[in-house]
């Protein structure tokens, strides 16, 4: 019989079973140990095998069920509006802004360059893949998660969603607003659910609108400089005012 | 001449006024996951899900954006209609049965 083990993501307990005793030591907080035997989220052999493709060579078992996860976790909050998505996140003026743009792109780098420009401002919410929550009053709460990237960047810290940036390299830095024409596709790939079923699909879609109506989103083309850095921050600052909530 | 039917799995979806053809999993073997489709594609897209042939089509482009002889926008909609059989979101009518 399988041990099961609970673990809260985005306000929601979801219950796991592992193939890999050890899998559950990557995850933060450790999950608990609860009694029964319904379980929400296993990963399979065949998943394992298939993941194994997407890792580095040689990457162990528990750390290949534990990547796999990430992709059933989405999906499971999908259940309830919500899901996991490829950014970093932080706290910045009472709100949870997301920097999204795939592997390799910078999102770290702006993370840093924040951090050490304006020491004490910013607060890490997840380096890498934040849960998002659909909440009651129509607002979209960003929490932590289990999987936060190389630099394992990550706090307890949960907010409301301030803003979208996506971030592209580039010759020079430049900034403008993401119109939903231009950062439906982009951002649409940054969910880290390949939903199974319509209706995962359309709730893909109705976060991705909660989104785009909640919260501004801009487009950050960038050198990864501090330039970059200072662009970013007086932009966000100026829209905050703008709104009367700076 | 030529019926067409979308393919099962594959959903039209609106962000902020903006048009998406997702494929769910089973789709995904034919077609590209996603889409981005403009507004009178949509229109086409939600009157080919109703069952619309070409010339339903035509006659409903001409309706909604008052052409005065239907015709003039079939060489668009058949440009749509190949376009979409070749990204694999459309059958002809009896393929679906054929996969």
């Amino acid at each position: 019989m399988s041990q099961v083990y609970e673990m809260s993501i985005a306000g929601q307990p979801l219950r796991y079973t592992f193939l890999y005793p050890e899998t559950r030591f990557f995850l933060r907080p450790l999950p608990r140990r609860v009694e029964g035997e319904d379980c929400d989220i296993a990963v399979t052999p065949e998943k394992i095998d298939l993941g194994r493709n997407f890792l580095e060579p040689g990457s162990s078992d528990a750390y290949v069920e534990y990547r796999c996860l990430i992709e059933l976790t989405a999906r499971r909050l999908l259940r309830s509006g919500g899901c996991i998505f490829h950014a970093v996140a932080f706290f910045w003026k009472e709100r949870a802004w997301l920097l999204t743009a795939p592997s390799g792109v910078g999102k770290t780098t702006q993370l840093l360059n924040w951090q050490r420009l304006h020491p004490e401002e910013v607060t890490v919410i997840s380096g890498d893949m934040p849960a998002l929550e659909p909440r009651e009053d129509g607002a979209v709460w960003v929490h932590p998660s289990s999987w936060n990237g190389k630099e394992n960047l990550s706090s307890r810290i949960s907010a409301p969603l301030g803003g979208i940036v996506l971030l592209e390299q580039g010759k020079e830095n430049c900034i403008a607003p993401l119109l939903p024409r231009d950062g439906m596709l982009p951002l649409l790939q940054q969910f880290m659910a390949l939903p199974e079923t319509e209706e995962e699909l359309l709730a893909m879609a109705a976060l991705l609108e909660r989104m785009l109506r909640t919260a501004p989103a801009w487009k950050l083309v960038n050198l990864g400089d501090d330039a970059s850095t200072e662009l970013l921050r007086n932009t966000l600052l100026a829209d905050l005012k703008e709104r009367g909530e700076a | 001449m030529d019926r067409y039917v979308t393919r099962p799995g594959v959903v039209l979806t609106s962000i902020c006024d903006e048009y998406m053809l997702l494929a769910a999993k089973a789709a995904r073997e034919h077609c590209p996951y996603m889409t981005q489709l403009n507004e009178s594609s949509a229109f086409l897209w939600r009157r080919l899900e109703q069952g619309a042939d070409p010339d339903a089509l035509e006659q409903a482009v001409s309706e909604e954006y008052e052409l005065a002889d239907p015709a003039d926008a079939r060489e668009a909609i058949h440009g749509f209609l190949d376009q979409m059989l070749q990204l694999g979101y459309l059958l002809r009518e009896g393929e679906e049965h054929e996969e």
